[in-house]
């Protein structure tokens, strides 16, 4: 193995079996609890999975379950932080260098004192 | 199977909680990783699964036969005779096509034109990193690094273990194969660094990788003299950025996906572009080759014991079989030479010692995204009018954006992030509750998943 302290702190096995079994267990709630957030916050990316997925009986049971969950999700307005993310990185990739540096216009000829008109 | 879909996060997870649920019954738990492994590179071509076992079972066999016998002219024998089925294997299937159209574009320069069979022959996805296991299978066995008696199943699962198995990092037979021996247990440290470098890896492949080959650095290299100095320069900026993001983010997945199932991988990139010294950019990039490249070629080619000129020529030799690892074509091999050369001229001039300043950062840089330029060229006309024709030079920018200009910098910034943080956060990270860590994780999942790009190109070194 490489010699590497800082990763090698972080593989120690534990001296005993039961922080093993603490560790299983945390390591399984967080996964689950991030996969359920995940499709809480994210259900767009669950349709296009199924849509992109060649049809069967199976992916069309999945998209059509997926579709009305992300229906729901997104009528509780779930997908709305997602979605200002998305705007927002669309935003900015659209910006041009002449939106982040105009050009600046010409200054309008204003007509001189002595020429106007009393 | 990619990483970065849902596909492979449904698969993974399933692996994950059964894997987990046999962590006391650690035949059964091989068995399933290798049933896994196997189901996962099926997913490609399931034609290929049968290579994969005939190329695993063949060095179980050898290293069988190699570790039971005394040292003795027939093993050495046998030992050649291993590495020369693998590198048979690798050299059919990368390497035939290549080398009949060059023979017969060379017999028709002599006027000796001949039909020779070619032959359409696919590449198997991850073939090159697979063999180079093999051989480090044979060759740990040879020097007693490995145990010979280790089970089929284990060397099996060394060969095809499904993080590692198309992409790398290449792991050796002594650093795996121990770890093989007992179930795993696994601390919350591993458990962390693991999930980090899942999040890190899929940032920036999806996100950076994906944006900036699309963007810019595909349609300038397809067409470079369309384009701008601004543009090009930025591509091949960009491609450095790219190609570095696209091969460590596979590497720091496959490296999260072993640690959440109890192994350990080694380092595979340490921030490459901070190397003020060719010699230490090959030891911060693909460390996994250099390193297979310097243990199991340079150094048996006599390494540095055979004066100045056997230096420079086993250095040359590594450096341009390195090259042509990467993939059947001159623009791979000039690749290779342009490293080898640079190491030369470096060992030469006493350029590689430690302590050098940031102007050798610059220079280093600079050299390496000239050679990137015949990397990623498909070939050396495409090469030299990126590299001569200017004339449109002065044209506007007409695809770097400063989004895109701005992915470039912040991966080129990467570099200057303190060398050790992910392992720091990680260990912070360990501390904390369950829901804590879902939460974050889940966030920084819906974070990525919209900043990326629709659809997901393969990764880069998948052609090797």
């Amino acid at each position: 193995m490489q010699d590497d302290p800082h990763r090698e702190r972080l593989f120690e096995p534990p001296e005993e079996e039961l922080e093993h079994h603490r560790s299983r267990l945390w390591l399984s709630h967080g996964v689950t609890l991030s996969v359920l957030l995940v499709a809480v916050l994210n259900p767009v990316s669950l349709e296009r999975w199924a849509a992109a997925n060649p049809p069967s009986w199976a992916v069309e049971t999945v998209r059509l379950t997926v579709g009305v969950w992300s229906e729901r999700m997104q009528m509780a307005g779930l997908d709305a932080p997602r979605n200002w993310v998305d705007e927002r990185w669309q935003d900015i990739k659209r910006t041009g260098w002449e939106d982040l540096f105009p050009e600046e216009a010409p200054e309008e000829d204003t007509p001189d004192a002595a020429q106007t008109p009393q | 199977m990619l990483f970065p879909t849902l596909t492979f996060g449904v698969f993974f997870l399933l692996v994950l909680s059964m894997a987990w649920a046999l962590d006391r019954e650690n035949g059964r738990r091989k068995l399933l990783l290798l049933v896994a492994s196997y189901v996962f590179y099926g997913w490609w071509d399931w034609r290929f699964c049968g290579l994969l076992a005939a190329s695993s079972i063949i060095n179980w066999a050898f290293g069988r036969v190699i570790g039971s016998m005394p040292a003795s002219p027939l093993r050495a024998l046998l030992i050649i005779l291993a590495i020369l089925v693998n590198l048979g294997v690798l050299a059919f299937f990368k390497y035939y096509g290549f080398f009949i159209e060059n023979l017969a574009e060379a017999l028709t320069q002599l006027g000796w034109q001949r039909d020779l069979p070619l032959l359409q022959v696919i590449l198997p996805v991850g073939i090159s990193f697979y063999t180079f296991q093999g051989i480090s299978y044979i060759i740990d066995i040879k020097r007693g690094e490995a145990d010979h008696r280790a089970g089929l199943v284990d060397a099996m699962l060394y060969i095809s273990f499904f993080p590692q198995l198309v992409a790398g990092p290449i792991v050796r037979a002594k650093d795996f194969m121990p770890q093989l021996a007992s179930a795993p247990r696994i601390s919350r440290g591993a458990v962390t660094l693991g999930l980090l470098l899942i999040i890190w890896g899929l940032f920036k492949k999806t996100v950076i990788a994906n944006e900036l080959a699309t963007g810019l650095v595909d349609p300038v290299f397809y067409a470079p003299g369309e384009y701008g100095g601004l543009d090009r320069l930025f591509a091949v900026y960009g491609y450095a950025v790219q190609i570095y993001c696209d091969f460590s983010a596979y590497s720091d997945i496959a490296i999260g996906c072993a640690a959440l199932l109890g192994y350990r991988f080694n380092r595979h990139f340490d921030q490459p572009y901070r190397a003020r010294s060719f010699q230490e950019f090959w030891r911060r990039w693909h460390i996994s080759l250099s390193t297979w490249l310097r243990d199991y070629l340079y150094k048996p080619l006599g390494g540095s014991r055979g004066g100045e000129f056997g230096t420079q020529r086993n250095l040359m030799i590594t450096m341009l079989l390195g090259g042509l690892w990467h993939g059947a074509a001159w623009t791979f091999l000039a690749w290779g030479l342009l490293h080898g050369l640079a190491l030369a001229l470096e060992r030469a001039l006493g350029l590689a010692r430690p302590g050098r300043s940031v102007i050798s950062l610059v220079i280093t840089f600079h050299v390496v995204c000239l050679a990137w330029i015949l990397f990623r060229s498909p070939d050396f006309a495409t090469a030299w009018v990126y590299l001569t024709d200017w004339r449109f030079i002065a044209d506007p920018v007409q695809l770097l954006s400063p989004a895109l200009a701005g992915l470039v910098v912040f991966g080129l910034a990467m570099h200057a992030f303190p060398p050790r943080g992910i392992e720091f956060l990680a260990g912070a990270m360990a501390r904390l509750r369950s829901p804590t860590i879902a939460v974050s994780a889940a966030l920084l999942f819906t974070l990525i998943d919209a900043l990326r790009p629709p659809g997901i190109a393969p990764f880069i070194y998948f052609q090797f």
